[in-house]
């Protein structure tokens, strides 16, 4: 199958059901911490943490991938593998067939983000 | 030289802003060039603009410097997706569309757009927000306060700066977000997300915070110095394509209100309970973001920093020694703190600060057009216009007309930067009479009868009207009118829900621009305004004794500010205004055409 041929949203749904869904199952069941928490901490005297960038330095300037999708995407497996994530490291190739699709369908694209994607604000 | 150009895009309100030598030179939001509201699209006419006002090609620019880091959000985006799933499908699809998309192909658009690519920078998303507030603020060192929906994983930070640098000391991160929140009862109170808020805030006033108590025990849990955390479980949007759930709809009694459907005393209520909530939360912020840094002067940015109910209580409460609160507070103003982070902090320009003053230009960055544009345009459009070459007698015939009850479109000089109109693309009106409201909104705006409209006043007059003892120009606080100033309303039973008649008596003698509440959105008009602006209050004041006027932007529902000559004449011929006012021109309704076959309702989604 040439994946370019495939659309964007389906290739999408596919990592999602055939790598997140069962990353995410896996993890829970083996009791890993989750990403972040869902409510409140009574035992705790402050919910503030440290920014992870408390201030600029000219390395923190530098955009990720240099404004190109592969490069993005390299730039990600690069924090993912350094914070010890290396099995969403292994997601490389699918996002890179992505952006490679979604590329192709940018003409249809405004650039905007579906009013209802919450996550993205 | 050094000239430096800040992007914000691809989310809502793309923008670009110029920036030379620490200098902002100009700054526009795209929806303004497109004529589509919030545009989220890479902001290529607005760079053309930028580009253009400073006389300089692409191969001028050292960098181009974008307001948030897409990678640490797709980090987001997929850590939330593997938290929530098997669902959240649908949301990590459509956030792939863009994360991978357009954002992905920052290069290639601005490639087509200029001809090549600059150096291209990034600065956080809340660092741009913050530098966008610090660094043109009229503050040498500052306590820094962001608040909005989220960035990368920031959805709250809290910092400080001191000449050209700034350090962020703590923070909340997604899921919790204090503007989110916000926008969760926004959006079931049946207002759009990103644009309904305003909406929400303004319905505030009618209603009684009976829900508050139950937000604090069930949604946000507030520590002592104000951080927070929500309990995600009653919210949709970490993995749906709603922003509450049953159990939120369980807890405040029913669905969501429709977008058509009247407001109920419930939707008061609830807006005034939220209202209530996050006024206490920000006051703590504010409380702890001194106790931290050891200073009272405080600037602000983020979308939550656009809240000006919020802001009056800071500034009457929090014992401020200095409150500045950048005007473009939301995303499109991260283009302008990403030049600015990048000038100072990279680039290593001195920053010149004058105390008292802010270096925004009163916010007016955006474009001019000369009175020979504004000719040319007449004559094309064969539209009859009264050349009044004279400033005072323009600013008198003007003012007499707005004595009359007429109501004014005002385009004078360069384009505000920013949500709010501040007399440079203004529709106006005499705030004495009791029906200019209900006119304004309905035969107008075409809006919501329930929203309230802004008062521009004179600055040395500001404290004869409202309690406010700084000035405002910005429109980003609201205050009371003087008590002296009051009326005395008829009791109403407590469980009307007719908004209409609350909102019918006139409860001072500015009824137009008195709230419910007796609170009003100032803008003070000083020195540092528009001239003509600035002139025309004067002429109504020695009209009327009234040093002030309503102010509301530009536009109709649902259409952006309007920003060339053209815009404001098709606005001004689509609507119940009298007189247009473009620069040195008077065009009286009465004189014009008819205008054939044009429905604004049928070119501008409503919001």
């Amino acid at each position: 199958m040439n994946w370019t041929d495939v659309n964007p949203d389906e290739q999408s749904g596919a990592l999602f059901d055939e790598v997140l869904k069962p990353l995410a199952i896996g993890k829970r069941e083996a009791g890993v911490e989750p990403y972040f928490v869902s409510g409140p901490d009574a035992t705790v005297g402050s919910y503030f943490v440290p920014p992870k960038v408390m201030s600029m330095t000219p390395a923190d300037f530098e955009f990720p991938g240099a404004g190109g999708a592969e490069g993005l995407i390299n730039a990600l497996v690069a924090h993912w593998a350094a914070e010890g994530e290396s099995v969403l490291a292994t997601m490389a190739p699918r996002l890179n067939r992505i952006a490679g699709a979604l590329s192709q369908a940018a003409a249809h694209d405004d650039g905007g983000v579906d009013i209802f994607c919450y996550t993205l604000f | 030289m050094t000239y430096l150009l800040g992007i914000s895009a691809f989310y809502h309100d793309s923008a670009a802003v110029l920036v030379r030598d620490g200098e902002i030179i100009a700054a526009a939001q795209e929806e303004r060039f497109s004529r589509k509201k919030h545009d989220p699209r890479f902001p290529k006419r607005a760079i053309n603009y930028c580009l253009g006002e400073a006389f300089i090609d692409p191969s001028d620019l050292q960098a181009v410097v974008f307001y948030d880091n897409p990678m640490l959000t797709l980090d987001r985006v997929t850590k939330n997706a593997l938290t929530v799933a098997p669902a959240g499908r649908g949301q990590f699809v459509a956030a792939c569309r863009t994360l991978l998309g357009a954002k992905a192909s920052l290069r290639m658009e601005l490639e087509a757009c200029l001809g090549e690519v600059p150096r291209l920078l990034v600065t956080p998303h809340h660092m741009s927000h913050a530098a966008s507030c610090f660094f043109p603020s009229p503050f040498d060192s500052a306590a820094i306060l962001t608040i909005d929906g989220v960035g990368e994983w920031a959805t709250c930070t809290l910092g400080f700066g001191a000449d050209t640098k700034i350090e962020l000391l703590e923070e909340i991160r997604y899921p919790h977000s204090l503007g989110l929140l916000y926008s969760a009862f926004t959006s079931y109170c049946g207002f759009k997300v990103n644009s309904g808020e305003y909406k929400l805030m303004g319905l505030a006033p009618y209603g009684k915070p009976r829900y508050a108590s139950l937000i604090r025990d069930a949604l946000i849990d507030v520590k002592e110095d104000g951080s927070f955390r929500l309990d995600t479980q009653a919210f949709g949007y970490l993995d749906s394509p709603l922003m509450t759930n049953a159990r939120f709809h369980d807890l405040f009694g029913g669905p969501p209100r429709l977008a058509d459907a009247p407001i109920t005393r419930r939707e008061m209520d609830l807006a005034a309970s939220i209202q209530h909530v996050t006024e206490d939360i920000v006051l703590k912020l504010v409380a702890h973001v001194f106790r931290l840094t050891g200073t009272k002067r405080l600037v602000m940015a983020g979308g939550v920093a656009l809240n000006c109910v919020a802001n009056g209580r800071v500034l009457r409460e929090a014992r401020l020694e200095g409150l500045f609160i950048q005007p473009a507070a939301g995303d499109a103003g991260g283009a302008l703190g990403a030049a600015l982070s990048a000038s100072h902090e990279l680039f290593r320009t001195p920053r010149k600060v004058n105390p008292g003053r802010d270096s925004l230009k009163g916010s007016y960055l955006g474009p001019a057009y000369s009175t020979h544009e504004v000719e040319d345009f007449v004559d094309r459009a064969d539209a009859p216009s009264d050349h009044v070459a004279d400033p005072d007698e323009r600013a008198r015939v003007v003012a007499n007309a707005l004595a009359e009850g007429q109501v004014v479109g005002f385009f004078s000089g360069r384009m505000e930067f920013g949500p709010r109109a501040l007399g440079a693309r203004s529709i106006l009106g005499d705030p004495r009479r009791p029906d200019m409201q209900s006119r304004m909104n309905l035969k107008i705006k075409f809006r919501e009868s329930f929203r309230p409209f802004a008062p521009s006043v004179l600055a040395e007059f500001a404290a004869d009207y409202f309690a406010l003892d700084q000035d405002s120009p910005y429109m980003l606080v609201t205050a009371s009118v003087q008590p002296s100033r009051q009326l005395a309303t008829a009791p109403l039973p407590s469980v009307d829900d007719d908004m209409m008649k609350v909102l019918s008596q006139p409860r001072s003698d500015i009824p137009a621009v008195t709230h419910v509440d007796y609170s009003a959105r100032v803008q003070t008009v000083g020195a540092e305004a528009n001239p003509e602006f600035r002139r025309l209050l004067q002429a109504f004041h020695t009209r009327t004794a009234y040093p002030v006027l309503v102010n509301t932007s530009f536009n109709v529902r649902g259409e952006p500010i309007v920003c060339t000559p053209q815009d404001a004449y098709r606005c001004f011929m689509r609507t119940g205004m009298d007189l247009l006012v473009l620069e040195d021109r008077l065009l009286w309704k009465n004189k014009q055409p008819t205008l054939n076959g044009e429905q604004w309702n049928a070119e501008h989604e409503l919001d």
